[in-house]
């Protein structure tokens, strides 16, 4: 049972309400018969002080003349006015009990005379002031001067300790016109009772008390664990997978915020598994498409009698959006390019292929000029008007060994003159596809009378551009550099090619590719 | 000697101020109170007002009054009537004279005894009722008294307490809060007694200096000096709530009468009627500035016998006129009134011209006044009486009693009513407190049904205090050092 949230709610509000309930039903009944017993005192005394004088009078008006019976009723209407006062006896200076309300009911006492004979009781009654016996024998003299303040004597008026809350009044002697004394005998029966009745007061009190905070904590309880179970519940089936689960809580506190936050996660979680969903479909689409790119990029390398060729991609992303090809144009020309659309990705991609696919189209077609300008007539009007693609295009010439060159803002090429063993970087003029109309006429074409050995490289802007770690860019330096030292010691095109992409990813260490890294080698056979 | 002063001085006191202690600051541990008169007895049996002004402070009696005039105890703790004429007293353990004896029953017993019956005591007459004092045992002392006496702790108040045997009198010594050190310049020293039975003086040392002039008096409190003033004339009033003394008005427990001789012109109920209807009522207003009374009954506030709400006499000059035409032969008066107070006279005067009396104003001196009115020659003649026993009885029993023994020693009237005798000599008899309460009641309206008696005003005593003062004034007018405070608060 106590394993319930709620039992344990309802068991320590419980034990904490029937726990302080006690305390303080102790601490005030004890407070309160304290208060009861210092109004007894209070009561008592002042009772005694103001009625001494009436109750002399009537003495003197129709007990000393004999009268008994209306002077027996006086008493019963003085007696009846404080309930705390038992009896009541007068006495003579001397110490002679004249009546005695307690023996003397209905006939006035005929015995022998009544005499005070302790001392003690004699000296309160021949005393001055009001006096008190207390319930532990001790005697206290009440003076009150002519300013009012009380002080507590013995019969010779020396300070002495006064009653305390504790302390009880057994009875009060008030003396009365220098010849005689009333004697109270102060009761506390009513102090019981009244004592009683505030016990029972309480005890209704607190037990109503209980039933009240017992169904308070059992519904407070509820009100925590109910929401707690609905939480349990929606949680269990969020876990099966019912991520449009939700909870009902309409509390404004803290159970009310974690519905609410509950609510939320669950739907950030919907979300989440949604966007999962289509991420995957995404990625193989992605994988399909560069899967589809890839088969268009011819093979690594394409030799020729006169010339080796070859080149390499490295997609920044699954797809990318550089592209090269060898295509063989003629018996003796082969066509060669290098492409690199704005951005990179699917689109980029597209249109890449999509030039791939062109220029394959216009292989017949040797006139480079014709070719630019039909791929930027194409380009322009079926692609978007923001891609613009720079591309290297070359014409290989088996029998005149001449390369022509035409550049559509594509960076310089790298010529190394096998001659000189030099690399120099050749920059014609011209500009992006798909740009302007009649790129044909803004673009040159640089023919190139190659010798063996001679070295025609080009290259995407990822490969100048890729960053290391620090941020630092590879460069043109670093690529003429390795292209020197490729090309010096006879590699192929292929090993060439090979030692540009392993310096560069070398270089880019583990940072990340920004952009497509693309290279195309021409190398000039050896004879 | 007591009733020889009480009657002469008390509108003196208020209106011209010759009498009047007032309190002396002068430094944190002295104080010095002043008086108008000298002292001129250090006897603890010296009843003169003067004296016990010094005395009060050095003596203690059995029985005192509290400041509201209730008896209280003082060396006695607790007494009461084992019959009607036997008092028992239980005496105050632990009490001290000056010299160190012991105060016992032997002590109290010679001291009552030098009282009642010393030649030179002044309290013979006070103490008359007292038949037998003696010893019970140590602390006990038992007194008799021929007749049963209801003044009697009244009477004790005035009884102070010395050592048995003592008879030096010039040489004080008393139970009392301080003691005699020295006299220099007309001041007594007191020393604050330091084995005093009950809470210790304020003050270290006390100085009782007589200061006889008013305006010297005055000018002292202005300047500073003095921190308490009794006795301040009304006309001083504004004077020293300017210079930032509190003043407060206290019954001073005199009242003023106008007494008709029986036997002279004022034995015609119509003469005697015509006046008591022709006098005003607001010569209180006129010459006290506020701090005389108007009353119409016998008792001054506060005392036994006072009616708290009694009519206040109306001039009525109908009733006055058509009285006075019923007199057959308008006499010339002549109205007998203390030097001092010869506007007053010329007042009242004034008012019996409306009827047509003619009254001549006479003002005597002290002693040539009382010799006048005692003589019983005088026509009317003012009378103030100060109620110092705290009963009204003491007025009845001396001024109003046929003259017959210690009885109407100043009546000076001629009154002689049997009936009033007789209510008279029971209520000094009587102990039980309402039914001489109701004799009294009787008295005062059957007194004021023969209109040979008119009730004045009541006098207050006005006491100017500087704030640096805690003081409340006493109804008994005794000013005692012991109750005099240094004020904490600014």
């Amino acid at each position: 049972m106590l394993h319930s949230l709620k039992a344990k709610f309802v068991l320590a509000f419980g034990t904490l309400i029937v726990v302080l309930f006690l305390a303080l039903g102790a601490f005030l009944l004890d407070a309160k018969g304290k208060e009861l017993s210092a109004d007894i005192a209070q009561g008592a005394q002042s009772f005694a002080r103001l009625s001494a004088g009436d109750l002399m009078e009537d003495y003197q008006l129709y007990l000393a003349p004999g009268n008994f019976v209306p002077f027996s009723r006086e008493v019963s209407v003085l007696l009846r006015q404080n309930s705390d006062i038992a009896s009541l006896s007068i006495l003579t200076y001397t110490g002679v009990v004249l009546y005695d309300s307690a023996e003397e009911g209905t006939e006035r006492y005929s015995g022998t005379v009544r005499t005070l004979t302790d001392a003690a009781d004699l000296e309160r009654v021949q005393s001055q002031a009001m006096s008190l016996l207390l319930s532990d024998g001790r005697i206290i003299f009440v003076k009150v001067d002519d300013e009012g303040i009380v002080s507590y004597v013995n019969f010779n008026e020396e300070n002495i300790t006064g009653p305390g809350a504790e302390d009880k009044i057994v009875n009060i002697i008030v003396p009365y016109n220098n010849a005689h004394a009333v004697q109270y005998e102060v009761s506390y029966a009513a102090l019981a009772e009244r004592l009683a009745t505030a016990r029972l007061q309480i005890l209704v009190i607190g037990i109503a008390a209980l039933v009240v905070t017992l169904m308070m904590s059992y519904m407070l309880s509820v009100s925590v664990t109910n929401p707690l179970k609905k939480l349990k519940q929606a949680a269990l089936k969020l876990a099966g997978g019912d991520f449009t689960t939700r909870v009902s809580i309409h509390s404004k506190d803290e159970l009310g915020l974690l519905g609410q936050t509950f609510n939320n996660m669950a739907a950030d979680i919907q979300l989440s598994t949604q966007a999962l969903v289509y991420q995957e479909r995404v990625a193989k689409e992605l994988e399909l498409a560069a899967q589809i790119q890839t088969q268009l990029l011819p093979k690594d390398k394409y030799v020729l009698n006169k010339m080796d060729m070859a080149g390499g991609l490295i997609p920044a992303t699954e797809v990318g959006g550089d592209a090269f090809d060898f295509i063989k144009a003629s018996e003796t020309r082969t066509l060669a390019y290098l492409g690199d659309v704005t951005g990179h990705g699917v689109a980029a991609g597209i249109v890449s292929s999509i030039a791939n696919a062109l220029i394959y189209a216009f292989r017949g077609d040797v006139d480079l000029f014709e070719m630019i300008k039909a791929l930027n007539d194409v380009l322009r009007k079926k692609t978007l008007v923001n891609v613009f693609m720079t591309m290297a295009l070359f014409l290989w010439d088996e029998e005149t060994e001449v390369i022509s060159y035409m550049n559509a803002g594509h960076p310089p090429i790298l010529y190394y003159d096998a001659e000189k063993k030099k690399v120099a970087e050749i920059r014609i003029p011209g500009m992006a596809l798909s740009m302007v109309d009649g790129v044909e006429k803004i673009v040159k074409k640089h023919d190139i009378k190659t010798k063996p050995n001679d070295v025609i490289l080009t290259y995407s802007d990822g490969i100048p551009e890729a960053k290391d770690a620090k941020g630092e860019q590879y460069g043109m330096n670093r690529l003429k550099r390795i292209v020197q030292d490729a090309a010096d010691d006879f590699y192929s095109a292929d090993a060439i090619k090979n030692a540009v992409l392993s310096d560069v990813k070398q270089f880019m260490g583990t940072s990340e590719q920004l952009d497509d890294i693309t290279i195309m080698v021409l190398k000039r056979k050896a004879v | 000697m007591r009733r020889l002063l009480a009657f002469i001085l008390p509108l003196c006191l208020i209106l011209i101020s010759c009498d009047g202690p007032e309190a002396q600051l002068l430094s944190g541990d002295r104080i010095t109170i002043a008086y108008a008169e000298a002292v001129s007895s250090y006897s603890p049996i010296n009843f003169e007002a003067k004296n016990r002004k010094y005395l009060v402070n050095i003596y203690e009696p059995l029985v005192r009054y509290d400041k509201a005039f209730n008896t209280d105890t003082a060396l006695a703790v607790s007494w009461g009537r084992t019959d009607d004429l036997t008092w028992e007293f239980h005496l105050r353990e632990g009490v001290l004279f000056h010299d160190g004896s012991i105060f016992e029953a032997n002590d109290a017993v010679y001291s009552l005894e030098l009282a009642r019956s010393d030649v030179e005591s002044q309290l013979g007459s006070l103490l008359s009722n007292v038949q037998e004092v003696k010893k019970i045992d140590d602390y006990k002392i038992e007194i008799k008294t021929f007749e049963p006496d209801p003044l009697l702790l009244n009477k004790l108040t005035n009884v102070y307490m010395v050592p048995a045997a003592y008879r030096d009198f010039d040489a004080p010594l008393g139970t009392g809060p301080y003691y005699i050190e020295d006299f220099e310049e007309d001041t007594l020293i007191l020393k604050r007694f330091e084995n005093y039975w009950g809470a210790a003086a304020f003050y270290e040392e006390v100085g009782l200096a007589y200061i006889p002039g008013v305006d010297d008096r005055l000018n002292a409190l202005l300047e500073g000096e003095v921190q308490v003033l009794a006795n301040v004339p009304p006309q001083h009033v504004d004077v020293l709530r300017e210079a930032g003394f509190e003043v407060e008005a206290y019954p001073s427990l005199e009242v003023s009468y106008l007494m008709f001789n029986l036997e002279g012109a004022f034995k015609d109920p119509d003469l005697r009627a015509a006046v008591w209807h022709a006098l005003g009522i607001d010569y209180a207003e006129r010459f006290g500035e506020g701090y005389l009374l108007p009353t119409d009954q016998y008792a001054a506030l506060g005392i036994f016998g006072y009616i708290p709400e009694h009519p206040v006499r109306q001039q009525n000059l109908e009733k006055a006129i058509a009285a006075q035409t019923l007199v057959e032969e308008v006499p010339e008066l002549t109205l007998d009134i203390p030097l001092g107070l010869e506007p007053l006279g010329e007042d009242i005067a004034v008012d019996l011209e409306k009827i047509n009396l003619n009254v001549t104003v006479n003002a005597l001196g002290a002693s040539e006044f009382q010799n006048k009115i005692l003589s019983g020659q005088s026509d009317f003649y003012f009378f103030g009486w100060k109620y110092d026993l705290a009963d009204v009885a003491d007025f009845y029993e001396v001024a109003v009693h046929s003259k017959e023994g210690l009885y109407g020693a100043f009546n000076g009237i001629h009154l002689e009513d049997v009936e009033l005798d007789l209510s008279i000599e029971k209520a000094a008899q009587e102990l039980d407190i309402s039914a001489r309460r109701q004799i009294l009641i009787e008295l005062n309206d059957r007194l004021l049904a023969t209109q040979s008696i008119l009730p004045l005003f009541e006098a207050q005593v006005i006491y100017g205090i500087s704030p640096d003062l805690h003081w409340a004034a006493r109804l008994d007018g005794q000013i005692l050092a012991s109750e005099i405070l240094q004020n904490m608060v600014e």
